[in-house]
């Protein structure tokens, strides 16, 4: 595959959830910022694609099937080499125990769902800096998309 | 006792004993005695097993065991005969740890005479009787703590399922609506492609609904709460303009299909608060889309928020129809049976005017409505400024109503030179540590005090919870340990009525002290 120098530097978030519709749409959120969205669709997925890509920011859902939220979270913070990758738990769950977990996990940011789309570009922005698509740039940026994901 | 005759087992070896034993039992006046004599434990349980005996005189002096040892030695097979021990030792000791070894009474035997014989039986009898009942009675104490704790240990397994229940309930539903309303929303903004005006309100109607259902989820997973008496909440300082700016997003939508305007009105002047953020967001929404249903296109909704004494009083206004003086007096008496009829709300009015009002209640505040027909309604709320003083006054004045109750304050501290940043991981902590019902207020930036609705026996137990939990919270920490945090009870109140002055200037002084440090 034949990287564009946009994408070498460009922001990398990775969205585990076990509805590939919640990631695709997330994804298709962050099509007007220079980002490359990676799609897991469970917790040990999500895991070895943090392992092997060191995204820039995790977004993960809590309640998965083949390893929760809390595995994923617990098992990256404990790992030298990822524990610095900041994390946002979205998840349906309202009970004031799964936000008291996840925070003593060590997660940056809790998001009900449904999340406010604009609540999650500002969440995302505490921690990465987002640059928007520059005009023109639209169609290159949504090919070497397209190709990224194939991949 | 009434019986007749008096079974009695002696257990002698020697001869004369027994003999002299026999005679003073003979000549005991109106009572009959039946005897039987034995030689040794063997014989005395050959015998028991083949008889009833009602008492037992016993001779700690036996060819096979001596002293004590004969008495623990018969008590081991038996448990129920009334025992006298007939002893030629005169030794006071031994006399008293035969007692504690549950033989009912101990005899010389150069004391033995008729009377003195007969009284001792007598008595050992009836003691061992009371030492029986108490020892049933007891067994059954016990067997009900078992059953007890049996049927709490399943009551508390029943709140967790029900709790977790509910709770994956709204999570199933709220998967599927999450998806629709995001999809809806990224064909309205347009990120799918350009619509036309009129698809756009087509869509938005669709999302504005779809907010609608999430919070039809909200209001049945509180209901459901509520009804259940589980419906905590979790008080910390917030802004109200941040609680107010996180529901705007769904009301401005809902303001737009409707072809309303919606007006948001903050004073400068108003302080923080001390509410649970999320509940105080419910009844805003609850509230104002209450006020939107009612009101006509064109119509605008103010919610406005301005500081009143030592609250920030919140209210939704609209310019609808108004509710006529009838109708207020419903919905006033709606307010105030909810405590005790939350099932029967509503048409028209929906759950949310129930909920609104608990969930004001659980964060110290009041609920009010006026209205003008012709000119509009306003559904107004306080909510406590985040002053420790004037928010345990609040509480103390809810609590009140209930009249008894306890109260148990907990000072927790850390050390004072721990960094500003752990200092505050450590508040997060206490935040999240603290249950529905109590109050929690930082007065310094290493000193907080837990104001706990409980017995100081409870307390101890939160505070002993509350050190295993940050061992647990550190042992999961990636970025290294939260300090100790010192626990510590500082006192107790029982009478909530009678010691809330007592109680405030505590809360006052533990405040100024501290303010005085930090300063």
């Amino acid at each position: 595959m034949s990287k564009t120098p946009q994408l070498e530097n460009e922001v990398k978030i990775l969205c585990i959830d076990d509805d590939p519709d919640v990631t695709r749409s997330i994804e298709l959120r962050l099509r007007e910022y220079q980002v490359t969205v990676l799609r897991a669709f469970h917790g040990m997925q999500g895991f070895w694609m943090a392992m092997s890509e060191f995204p820039d920011l995790i977004i993960t859902d809590v309640v998965m099937p083949q390893g929760t939220g809390d595995y994923v979270v617990e098992t990256l913070k404990r790992n030298s080499e990822t524990c610095h990758i900041p994390i946002i738990v979205l998840s349906g769950q309202r009970g004031a125990d799964t936000k008291k977990r996840m925070r003593s996990l060590g997660v940056e940011a809790y998001l009900d769902k449904p999340c406010d789309p604009d609540e999650l570009i500002s969440t995302i922005e505490k921690h990465v800096t987002l640059k928007a698509v520059e005009v023109g740039d639209e169609e290159l940026h949504a090919v070497a998309h397209e190709s990224h994901r194939v991949s | 006792m009434e019986r007749v005759v008096i079974k009695v087992l002696i257990i002698d070896d020697d001869p004369e004993d027994a003999h002299l034993a026999a005679i003073a039992l003979r000549n005991a006046g109106p009572q009959r005695y039946e005897l039987k004599r034995v030689t040794s434990l063997d014989e005395a349980f050959k015998a028991i097993r083949t008889d009833a005996f009602d008492v037992a005189l016993l001779d700690l002096g036996l060819q096979r065991s001596q002293g004590l040892e004969t008495l623990r030695a018969f008590r081991k097979r038996n448990k129920t005969i009334p025992v006298v021990i007939l002893s030629g030792l005169e030794d006071e000791a031994i006399a008293i740890q035969s007692l504690e070894g549950h033989a009912q009474d101990y005899l010389f035997k150069s004391d033995v005479d008729s009377s003195s014989l007969s009284r001792a039986i007598r008595y050992a009898i009836q003691r061992q009787a009371s030492v029986m009942e108490v020892r049933s009675l007891l067994a059954r104490v016990e067997e009900n703590e078992e059953v007890l704790l049996r049927k709490n240990e399943r009551l508390k397994r029943l709140y967790e399922t029900v709790h977790t229940f509910v709770d994956n309930v709204s999570h199933e539903f709220r998967t599927p609506l999450t998806v629709v309303k995001e999809y809806v929303s990224l064909v309205r903004d347009g990120t799918m492609g350009e619509i036309d005006p009129e698809q756009e309100r087509f869509l938005s109607i669709a999302e504005d609904r779809a907010d609608d259902l999430n919070t039809m989820v909200d209001d049945m997973l509180d209901m459901s709460k509520m009804e259940a008496g589980l419906l905590g909440v979790c008080r910390k300082d917030h802004s109200i303009q941040k609680i107010v700016d996180r529901v705007v997003p769904s009301l401005s939508r809902k303001a737009e299909v409707k072809e309303l305007t919606l007006r948001i009105q903050i004073d400068e002047d108003v302080r923080d608060v001390y509410c649970d953020g999320e509940k105080i967001e419910r009844v805003l929404i609850n509230l104002a889309v209450n006020a939107m249903k009612f009101t006509k296109p064109g119509g605008s909704v103010t919610i406005a928020a301005q500081k009143q004494d030592s609250d920030v009083l919140v209210s939704i206004t609209d310019d609808g129809p108004g509710i006529s003086k009838d109708n207020l007096k419903t919905i006033f008496a709606r307010f105030e049976q909810v405590e005790n009829e939350v099932r029967r709300s509503t048409k028209g009015f929906g759950l949310g005017l129930s909920i609104a009002k608990e969930l004001v209640g659980l964060n110290l505040g009041q609920i009010n409505v006026e209205s003008e027909v012709g000119v509009g309604s306003t559904f107004s709320f306080t909510i406590p400024e985040s002053d420790p003083r004037y928010v345990t006054q609040r509480y103390l004045a809810q609590m009140g109503r209930s009249r008894k109750g306890f109260l148990t304050m907990v000072v927790a501290q850390i050390d004072p030179l721990v960094s500003a940043e752990l200092a505050d991981e450590v508040d997060v902590f206490l935040g999240y540590l603290v249950r529905g019902n109590d109050l929690a207020f930082r007065t310094s930036q290493n000193v907080w005090i837990l104001l706990l609705p409980e017995p100081e026996s409870e307390a101890k137990q939160f505070t002993a919870r509350a050190t295993l939990e940050l061992e647990s919270t550190n042992r999961n920490r990636p970025r290294g340990p939260l300090p100790a945090v010192k626990f510590k009870i500082d006192d107790s109140w029982s009478d909530l009525r009678l010691t809330s002055e007592e109680i405030l200037a505590r809360v006052h002084s533990h405040i100024s002290r501290n303010e005085m440090i930090y300063a």
